[in-house]
């Protein structure tokens, strides 16, 4: 009887693997065009995005994983701001064209156009979570599905992403098309996965949100 | 006058020598003074300020032993990797750079980065000389000088150029379990910050 109960055990346990297993594979999507409309619908439909978010950043060689955590806001057309809480006190804003980083108290303020690393790694994670990616020149696109996402693979082309990046995988919700995590794969294997969680879409965002500094 | 100006340097540059520094050592006492990550050390993630010329980078250091090495990754808050080092204990074999992102890929400006950054690493072999204030020990080994007491180990490296000149100082302030809670670096143009985040 024991063994008898302890093989349906194995038997369930096996289905339910390979049923989950096959759920979450996924597929390469043969009607790119008509998920690229959605997708353009649903940015145009985006004003602004409030967001937890968990960062881990993957160092391969090193078996190591540096863990962070914080808030994310963006409101359209081109203000973000990263505020890290643990495990440094750090927050990034881009509003106007300006960059201010608020380290641990001390603002500092830059022309986005004075820093071309910064503002070519601002520019990959804003299109990330925009969902700007779409017919976007700097990157060649593969879209997958799943029952329960879709995942967009961009492939860099630009010399200056290409040098920091090998691809970027975007996994979207697929039931409301907004960014559930990201992962940046870089060389050497490294990778930084964010995964953006309590989301609000279209909540009204004060400018003022992004001005650092303020009381 | 031109005899007594020769004179007059060979006694000024004799009279600098480091006559106050005791005998020349070769235990291997000293070497073992001039540590700064000691043997139960393996890995510690720093906030990192990077100023170079004028152009401030910061981001997250992790530091990790290994066997007979330690390696130096810092990125950036956003998770983008800046540079990838490997620096031996044995200052004999080269650092290995693993990974150096292409807008800061300039070799001589690198060169000058792990070079200081190797101070804190290297272990020094070979004789060293030592003079001592009260406290604090001040042990040479050829252009490098450790200040030390026995109560906090190193609290500073200096390191100077063919003309004697301090070109690289760096200061370290300890925590708990004698890891370095602060390191700061200061070469000319170019300073690094790292400060211990605990328990990160």
């Amino acid at each position: 009887m024991k063994i008898k109960l302890f093989l349906v055990s194995i038997f369930i346990c096996g289905f339910l693997l390979v049923t989950l297993g096959q759920r979450l594979e996924f597929v390469e999507v043969t009607d790119t065009i008509m998920l690229k409309q959605k997708l353009e619908a649903t940015s145009e439909a985006t004003f602004s995005i409030s967001s937890k978010f968990r960062q881990e950043k993957h160092l391969w060689m090193l078996k190591e994983t540096i863990f962070s955590t914080g808030e994310f806001i963006f409101k359209k057309p081109n203000s973000i701001k990263w505020q890290y809480n643990s495990p440094i006190l750090y927050t990034i804003s881009i509003h106007n064209n300006t960059f201010t980083i608020d380290n641990n108290g001390n603002i500092t303020t830059y022309d986005v156009q004075s820093n071309p690393l910064f503002k070519e790694i601002n520019k990959i994670i804003a299109t990330a979570i925009r969902g700007d990616f779409i017919n976007n020149p700097d990157f060649e696109s593969r879209f997958f599905v799943n029952d329960e996402q879709f995942l967009a693979i961009l492939i860099p082309m630009n010399k200056n992403v290409k040098s920091m990046l090998n691809l970027i995988e975007i996994y979207l919700s697929k039931a409301t098309l907004q960014v559930d995590k990201v992962i940046f794969r870089e060389a050497q294997d490294d990778y930084t996965l964010i995964y953006f969680e309590d989301k609000f879409i279209n909540r009204n965002i004060p400018t003022s949100d992004f001005i650092l500094g303020n009381p | 006058m031109k005899y007594f100006i020769i004179v007059f340097f060979l006694f000024f540059t004799m009279s600098c020598a480091h006559k106050s520094f005791g005998p020349v050592s070769y235990d291997n006492l000293n070497n073992n003074k001039a540590i700064i990550f000691n043997r139960s050390f393996s890995k510690a993630i720093y906030k990192t300020d990077l100023n170079i010329y004028g152009h401030n980078i910061t981001g997250i250091t992790m530091i990790k032993k290994t066997n007979d090495s330690f390696r130096f990754v810092l990125i950036s808050e956003l998770g983008i990797k800046y540079f990838d080092f490997e620096i031996f204990e044995d200052k004999g074999i080269r650092p290995i750079i693993h990974y150096a992102i292409d807008q800061m890929d300039n070799k001589l400006l690198i060169k000058k980065i792990i070079n200081d950054i190797a101070l804190i690493f290297i272990l020094q072999k070979g004789k060293s000389r030592v003079k001592k204030t009260g406290e604090t020990e001040i042990i040479v080994f050829g252009n490098t000088y450790y200040d030390y007491t026995s109560e906090y180990g190193v609290s500073e490296i200096a390191k100077s150029n063919l003309m004697g000149k301090i070109n690289c100082l760096i200061k370290i302030n300890y925590g708990e379990n004698k890891i370095p809670e602060s390191i700061i670096i200061d070469h000319d143009k170019v300073n690094i910050k790292l400060s211990l985040i605990p328990n990160g």
